[in-house]
């Protein structure tokens, strides 16, 4: 009959924003970062991501950059002229691993450049948690 | 009057000898015969000597016949061309023709003198349109000279004078004579410099495709890696998620199969990886970001990372840590944790039992890193192949699980560093990979 600890008192779950062209990507990500308590929204263009941003206000974006109509580096962009979004972390998730598209994504304010094919969903959820705080 | 020719003969070796430096000077072959057309009769003052025109036939390259490739650019020239009116390069006598003038010239190698051009451009031009461009010309008399080089015929040039045979003197036509020396000189060697010219232009050529298809191989790779890892990031992530009980209970059994084919996945991954790394490295796009670096703490968190495979395995993994610091080195560290991940981790991989030593020696400016092995050992033969893309040892190593590219990219990237990597091992003794980074010498003020 203790009353449980204030940390115990379940937060409000973080919003999080994943674009990504790949159907079969979106279902494995959008499962772990669900699992994981995140409330996800997904975007499969560049467009989509972007009207979502605005209308989600995520506490954190994952995106892609190669995908149709609008590309990763293109949303970004837009994200940081918004001065509405442009504080939301942003963290690339791309299988382009070009050090000029690194360096592109990292000067328009990306957090970090994740290649997608050397991590586990797992592991991106680690990287996610580290860029929100809550490890 | 002998003062006079004396001096004449002076002026005109010294014509002869500007003559000759204009034309050897001069190395393509259009501007060469067309030099040697104008230049005889201004330089050599044989315009006073009522010299008109000068043609020059060369023989062709199927060895066929005589081909006019050039003529003075004079007005006497002009209105002969007129009244012929037949395009210059036209004008071909076939080398069969042995009573043609020109021919004869060509093939006895003697001077000709001839007042009848028709006896010289028989059959390319008619009797009467022979006729009427000489005289349009204003010719009387021709010589006509073979042009020799090491013997050989290469073709005719033909003076057309404005006055009768009778009149040309023995002087001219050694004058003559002399010059034309210098002409086979001059179209021999521009021949050989235009044959030279265009090999050359073909090779540069050749090498600029090679360079174009050397790029589109990149590109291709780097298209193919890309689409290669997307759907290995699918295998990947769901694989991971089963194994790590995302979707409820795996049997033992199948978690082992399951982690079979997450390896093997990983494999493809690292194969895809080095690809992309190679060919970045060879065409030069991979950007190396240099910083001043601590090697042993670089290797002390590499080894802290490896030691979970080695204990797997068995295996002791001792780094020997030099007591004082080694001095910096100019690296990419992310790069050179590749290179020792690489080094390590095949150490681990090909040792079943015993275990593997890391330590340094200084030589020579280098920092040298041993990573010394219990394993099989490597043949002498395969030493030789072993840093090529694709080539593994093939001996004692059973499936190696390798992408066959680890040594060739870290090999690449310590020249990178302007360091190098080598091994010495014996079949039964074990293995050493060493790789050696130059470090600063800095001076003690």
């Amino acid at each position: 009959m203790s009353t449980p600890p204030p940390t115990a008192i379940p937060s409000k779950p973080k919003v999080l924003l994943l674009v990504e062209d790949d159907p079969l990507l979106v279902t494995m990500y959008q499962t772990k970062f669900s699992a994981e308590g995140f409330q996800v929204f997904t975007a499969t263009d560049g467009e989509i991501g972007l009207q979502l941003a605005k209308a989600q206000k995520p506490d954190i974006i994952v995106l892609d950059i190669m995908m149709p109509k609008l590309d990763g580096i293109e949303v970004l962009r837009f994200i940081r002229q918004d001065p509405l979004l442009k504080n939301i972390p942003v963290l690339m998730l791309s299988n382009l691993s070009e050090l000029a598209k690194q360096k592109e994504a990292m000067e328009l304010g990306a957090r970090e450049f994740l290649v997608k094919a050397n991590l586990t969903p797992t592991e991106v959820v680690t990287k996610i948690k580290q860029h929100l705080q809550l490890s | 009057m002998s003062d006079d020719r004396a001096s004449h003969s002076r002026n005109t070796l010294e014509a002869v000898q500007r003559l000759e430096k204009i034309i050897l000077d001069t190395l393509d072959f259009r501007q060469v015969i067309q030099k040697i057309c104008d230049s005889v009769l201004n330089e050599l003052y044989f315009v006073d000597l009522s010299y008109r025109l000068v043609v020059l036939a060369l023989e062709n390259s199927d060895h066929t016949t005589l081909q006019i490739v050039a003529l003075s650019k004079t007005p006497e020239a002009e209105k002969a061309i007129q009244a012929a009116n037949i395009p210059l390069a036209q004008i071909q006598i076939p080398l069969a023709q042995t009573q043609n003038i020109m021919i004869r010239t060509w093939r006895d190698q003697s001077m000709q003198l001839t007042p009848n051009w028709s006896e010289v451009f028989h059959p390319a031009l008619t009797v009467e349109t022979a006729t009427n461009a000489q005289t349009a010309a204003g010719i009387q008399a021709s010589i006509l000279v073979p042009i020799v080089a090491k013997n050989k015929s290469l073709g005719v040039l033909l003076f057309g004078v404005a006055k009768p045979s009778e009149m040309i003197t023995d002087q001219e036509k050694d004058l003559i004579q002399g010059f034309t020396d210098i002409v086979g000189l001059a179209v021999e060697n521009a021949r050989l410099y235009s044959t030279l010219d265009a090999t050359g232009k073909q090779l540069s050529q050749a090498n600029e495709q090679l360079k174009e298809l050397d790029r589109l191989k990149d590109e291709f790779v780097s298209a193919a890696a890309h689409a290669l890892r997307s759907p290995m990031t699918a295998i990947k992530g769901y694989i991971s998620m089963v194994l790590e009980g995302d979707g409820g209970e795996v049997a033992s059994k199948a978690k082992e199969f399951l982690q079979g084919a997450y390896e093997g996945n990983d494999r493809l991954i690292r194969l895809v990886n080095h690809m992309l790394d190679i060919s970045r490295i060879e065409s030069g796009r991979l950007i190396f970001n240099i910083a001043d670096v601590q090697l042993e703490d670089v290797i002390q968190s590499e080894v802290s990372g490896l030691k979970i495979l080695a204990d797997q395995k068995g295996l002791s993994l001792n780094y020997e840590k030099p007591p004082t610091p080694l001095p910096i080195v100019s690296v990419d560290p992310d790069r050179l944790r590749e290179v020792i991940n690489n080094l390590v981790g095949n150490a681990i991989k090909f040792t079943q039992q015993g275990g593997i030593t890391i330590k340094h020696e200084m030589s020579g400016g280098f920092v040298v890193t041993h990573i010394i092995d219990t394993g099989p050992g490597i043949s002498p033969a395969d030493i030789a192949n072993l840093f090529q893309k694709f080539t593994q040892a093939r001996v004692n190593i059973g499936k190696s699980g390798g992408s066959g590219l680890g040594l060739y990219v870290s090999k690449l990237i310590i020249k990178e560093f302007h360091g190098d990597i080598t091994l010495k091992s014996q079949v039964g003794q074990g293995s050493t990979f060493s790789f050696s980074i130059p470090f600063a010498q800095k001076t003690v003020k």
